[in-house]
């Protein structure tokens, strides 16, 4: 009876000292259940790269390096690392006293093998592209990996954030039976209705504090916020921006929201008249009136963009200023640019409540600079085809990515990607700017190549920036500790200082 | 009787071929590309499109798509999905008992509530009662079901708080175990409050079908001369409603059950999706979306076959209901 | 007796509660106080009965009158099309089946099975989901999984008249079968049809609704009552109105045309006489 006394008063102590909420004394135990929106499939880290499926396979496994809520990178299995030969390699120690949940310590050869699971290309994983530019992935000792790149790239750590690490011994049954050195172990999946994991007490940043993590696919929005409001679950994800008020309000509820790391467009086929006119890009560009689009579409839960980097990104510059609403130079620009009469384009949008609000709201925006708009709702697969087939007038559509600014604006505006650069929007001097960036190791220089981008880009508008949208997730106030990740992934114990904990 | 079964179940392999065909063709004319779903927009680029489309054999030929699928189906393989990697077959069957769970609760109930009010209904015919009961058959057929879903969620899981709002509460199947080998209700009673109010969605509409029929069979056997004759003999009015009158109400009221046994098994997408319901409906709808054929075919398959052999019996139990019809 | 003055009452309120249905969507133009897509910025979720706003606004700010009488149109539409074309096919196909049975009658017989095989919203879903949202497709989504029920039950009648004694003195005295379907058969199942057209109608507005549920429905600009419906329903706590009344619209209408459909199943029986 004293010794469990004396634990629990030893372990109140460890838990002030961690850096809790104040004014509240931590509880320990319970269960804590996540409602999201979509069901996840796939256990293995490696095959999947969906929001939804990572914010399970976090709890399962670790990475090299974190990023915090701020986004810095923060050491996570790997202690410290160093960059040598002008950024070639760069080095990782790691920690040495991880085990995986079935007892196994953690290896540097668990980390080679992990990386060179995603490298291998008969494993198709859909983090390879991540990583095309690592040459060679080798075990210095038992505890410190390096890594060979063909080119300096300064995205590395970024890219790394995709890379969870296995057991070398354990990896045949991932999607079955997943174990990883997180700080849950898995218990068990019922499709479509809940993955339930239990906290794992060897976890090497301590425990978590609560004993059970269940994650339950609930894809009705009222239900979820049904269920959320009678307390059956304790975070809900996707929360709508009108409802917030009202969930404030609310007694056990509060809604917590993070600027994420996204971008929303409104994208031009550069290639096909009229918008072959860079005058006519950017008459659109200075019709639409974004603050209102947040105001009426996304009230609370997005920020109007000035470019394509979100405030949370270190490459973010709060002195840049995009092209603003300016209804009468944009009838100018098009007077200028004398296009057809009675014109119609199309304005393509994937099928959901939100984009086709947001397609009817600028539709009717660009009507007033004469624009004959012809609004098309497609279903996801289907936009998605004509999209990257470039078979289209103008789309809107998220982009969404690691928070690293060469992940947001590569793929999208340098001319060799192939097939991401759906707009073709094709400027030697963007391609270099974005080729320096990821080639540079030093964030501020890296920082001044994307402002220098961001300039360009302004004067080209190949695609008009429209909002970066937040990462909004309703939770109970019993839960302590806790808020959406930037990247909209779900932390509940980590290396670096979160430590949810759950009052019953 | 083993020619008409023999016949029936020749007869059934056709339209399996028919309906393996059809989604079959649907699936692969439709525009959305399956590789390139898979790979996801993030992931893009056009060297992995095309590993991607070599690895799930979609470079080949359709026709040579479609018979190898038939010689897997052979082999007694329904394929593996392209999204969820896994077995289609362990996809379907995990989702199978909470599928059937659902929809025999919903028939149960709608079989329980139509029978005897449909029954009096047609007894006390033009009487406020029957009235009231052709209000409820009208009602139950004009209520969206995502809207009856919502509002049931918001009377009994928010406002009073007496049921759950989603989700399953374990299998039912192992809370009657548990009832029946320790005495325990728990499981069960957890069970049912989550089944209740998607069941009750669910049945709304059978019910008002049901009811419909069973009044109107009775109504027309209550005209005939071999319930004057029963009643002449003196039989209790309990006895020739529910004995006589119900029986000639049967074979149509079966025949609509075997109409809908489709839409219970596979049609309830929009109640799973309301009430978070880990059934067949949400898995096939999801498919298409994702363009997961194999899992699509599968699931139609199995929903197919299912359908064919309630048919076969339902026409077995005609004989049974019915000493007239005879097999030939 | 005046076979009028007997009519059923289900029928004067379904055919009564339908015609203003039908006057308030082709005078949709006429009746709404504001241009459908027109957006009120100042007044967004605005409540049933704010000055201007009979029923309210919608997450733009559009008047949810105007939209729901345009709406109206589509849902309509959507409902008689289907079954007009469901209708026309289904017959035609029953009628050539009955009246030349033997191999076609087969072949058409098994074509409804795996109609009937699949789950009947899951067809529409696949081909809607296949072919892209919006109106056209959604007919046609609709009418595939529609048109077996008028075949089957066209086909079941025609092998029952086919026996009939005055069908039989038909083809005595050198009829073809063409004739006999056109003068004797068709006439004989048109009570059928017409009653399977009012209840087919009333599933349509529902699959419709359905449909646009699972975001396979009409799309913007264009608005149905179940787009409208489905399109709010994660707002039903803040603006109820946006849920309620076009539910209600949905409910009635379906209401109506099974009163409609029950009325006339009953009057038009002739053993109910």
């Amino acid at each position: 009876m004293r010794t469990k006394y004396l634990l629990i008063f030893f372990i109140l102590i460890l838990l002030s000292l961690s850096g809790c909420t104040a004014g509240e004394s931590p509880e320990t135990g319970g269960t804590l259940v996540v409602g999201q929106s979509t069901d996840v499939e796939i256990l293995d880290p490696h095959r999947h790269k969906d929001l939804y499926a990572v914010r399970v396979s976090d709890q399962l496994f670790d990475k090299l390096v974190m990023l915090n809520h701020q986004g810095e990178f923060k050491p996570s299995l790997a202690t410290s690392w160093t960059v040598h030969d002008d950024g070639m390699r760069w080095r990782f120690q790691l920690r040495n006293d991880v085990v995986f949940h079935d007892g196994e310590p953690m290896t540097a050869d668990d980390v080679v093998f992990s990386l060179n699971r995603v490298l291998d290309p008969e494993f198709e994983s859909p983090h390879k592209g991540d990583l095309g530019f690592v040459r060679e992935v080798r075990a210095e000792e038992t505890h410190q990996v390096s890594i060979e790149l063909e080119e300096p790239n300064g995205a590395l750590l970024s890219a790394l954030l995709n890379v969870h690490v296995v057991p070398e011994h354990a990896a045949d049954r991932l999607n079955e039976q997943p174990v990883g050195s997180g700080p849950f172990v898995f218990e068990e999946r019922q499709a479509d209705e809940r993955i339930v994991l239990k906290a794992f007490n060897d976890y090497w940043a301590g425990a978590p504090m609560f004993s059970e993590l269940v994650f339950r696919p609930i894809p009705e929005t009222s239900t979820r916020l049904v269920e959320l409001e009678t307390g059956r679950i304790h975070i809900a994800d996707g929360i709508p921006g009108e409802e917030m008020e009202r969930l404030t309000d609310l007694d056990g509820v509060e809604v917590a929201s993070t600027v994420g790391s996204n971008y929303s467009v409104l994208a031009f086929n550069n290639e096909r008249s009229p918008f072959d006119d860079p005058r006519v890009r950017r008459a659109v560009g200075k019709a639409i009136d974004a603050q209102r689009l947040v105001e009426l579409v996304y009230p609370g839960t997005a920020v109007a963009a000035e470019g394509p980097i979100p405030p949370t990104s270190w490459a973010y510059d709060d002195s840049f200023e995009g092209l603003g609403f300016d209804l009468g130079a944009a009838r100018r620009l098009m007077d200028e640019a004398d296009v057809d009469q009675d014109l119609s384009v199309e304005l393509m949008i994937s099928e959901d409540e939100r984009m086709e609000r947001g397609g009817v709201l600028l539709k009717s925006m660009l009507e007033e600079i004469g624009m004959d708009i012809d609004l098309t709702a497609l279903e996801w697969g289907t936009f998605m085809e004509r999209m990257l087939g470039r078979d289209y007038d103008m789309l809107r559509v998220a982009w969404s990515t690691d928070p690293d600014p060469d992940a947001l604006l590569y793929g999208l505006h340098h001319s060799g990607s192939e097939m991401l650069n759906f707009t073709r929007y094709q400027n030697p001097q963007a391609d270099e700017l974005l080729d320096r960036g990821r080639r540079q190791a030093d964030v501020s220089a890296r920082a001044e190549s994307y402002r220098e981008f961001q300039e360009i880009v302004l004067e080209d508008v190949p695609m008009v920036y429209l909002l970066h949208e937040n990462q909004v997730v309703g939770h109970r106030k019993g839960v302590n500790g806790f808020r959406p990740h930037l990247t909209g992934a779900f932390y509940f114990k980590t290396g670096f200082g979160v430590n949810t904990w759950l009052r019953q | 009787m083993t020619r008409f079964v023999m016949r029936r179940i020749t007869g059934g392999l056709t339209v399996l071929l028919g309906v393996l065909f059809l989604v079959f063709a649907l699936a692969h004319i439709a525009p959305g590309d399956p590789a390139l779903l898979i790979m996801g927009l993030e992931s893009a680029d056009p060297e992995r499109l095309a590993d991607l489309t070599v690895k799930l054999g979609l470079d080949r030929p359709l026709w040579i798509q479609f018979t190898d699928y038939l010689q897997g189906l052979l082999r007694g393989d329904l394929g593996y999905s392209y999204r969820a990697q896994q077995p289609v077959s362990v996809l379907i069957f995990e989702r199978l008992p909470a599928t059937l769970e659902l929809a025999g609760a919903a028939l149960l109930l709608s079989l329980v509530i139509a029978v005897p009010l449909g029954t009096l209904a047609a007894r006390f015919q033009r009487s406020g009662w029957d009235y009231v009961a052709g209000l409820g058959t009208v009602l139950g057929f004009s209520l969206p079901g995502f809207w009856l879903g919502l509002l049931l969620i918001l009377t009994f899981a928010l406002f009073f708080q007496w049921l759950p709002a989603s989700g399953r509460g374990g299998s039912l199947m192992g809370g009657v175990v548990d009832l029946l080998l320790r005495g325990e209700f728990r499981a069960l009673g957890l069970s049912l409050r989550h089944l209740i109010l998607p069941a009750v969605t669910l049945a709304a509409p059978l019910t008002a079908l049901l009811m419909r029929f069973v009044r109107n069979g009775v109504l027309q056997a209550l005209g005939n001369d071999y319930i004057r004759t029963a009643r002449a003999k003196g039989l209790s009015e309990r006895c020739v409603l529910f004995r006589h009158a119900l029986k000639n109400a049967l074979i149509p009221m079966v025949t609509v059950l075997g109409l809908y046994a489709g839409r219970l098994l596979g049609g309830a997408v929009v109640i799973e999706t309301v009430f978070a319901w880990p059934g067949a409906g949400r898995l096939m709808v999801n498919a298409i979306g994702r363009r997961d054929f194999p899992t699509l075919q599968g699931a139609v398959l199995v929903v197919a076959v299912a359908f064919i052999v309630i048919h076969l019996l339902l026409d077995l139990a005609y004989g049974w209901l019915d000493p007239r019809i005879r097999y030939e | 007796m005046n076979r009028l003055s007997r009519l059923d009452p289900r029928i004067i309120v379904g055919a009564g509660i339908l015609a203003l249905l039908l006057i308030g969507a082709l005078g949709a133009s006429a009746f709404a106080p504001h241009p459908p897509e027109r957006i009120h910025d100042d007044f967004i979720m605005a409540p049933p009965g704010t000055p201007g706003f009979l029923l309210g606004t919608d997450t733009l700010g559009r008047d949810l009158l105007s939209r729901m009488l345009y709406g109206a149109r589509v849902s309509l539409l959507v409902g008689a099309s289907v079954v007009v074309i469901a209708g026309i096919f289904g017959v035609t196909v029953g009628l050539v089946a009955g009246a030349m049975g033997g191999w076609v009658d087969h072949v058409a017989m098994r074509i409804t099975e795996i109609i009937l095989s699949f789950p009947p919203l899951l067809l529409a879903v696949a081909i809607v989901g296949v072919r892209g949202p919006g109106v056209p497709n959604l007919i046609i989504a609709l009418v595939v999984f529609s048109w077996t029920d008028y075949a089957r039950v066209v086909r079941g009648e025609m092998l029952a008249l086919r026996e009939e004694p005055y069908v039989e003195a038909g083809r005595s005295i050198g009829m073809t079968e063409a004739q006999l379907v056109l003068r004797y058969m068709l006439p004989g199942v048109a009570n059928s049809i017409v009653i399977l057209g009012t209840f087919g109608m009333a599933s349509a507005i529902l699959a419709e609704a359905a449909l646009s549920f699972l975001g396979l429905g009409v799309v913007a600009p264009a608005a149905s009552w179940g787009s409208i419906l489905s399109d709010a329903r994660v707002f039903l706590r803040l603006a109820p109105h946006l849920v309620v009344f076009p539910g209600l619209a949905l409910m009635v209408t379906v209401m109506a045309l099974h009163l409609l459909g029950d009325g006339l199943r009953d009057w038009l029986d002739p053993r109910s006489k």
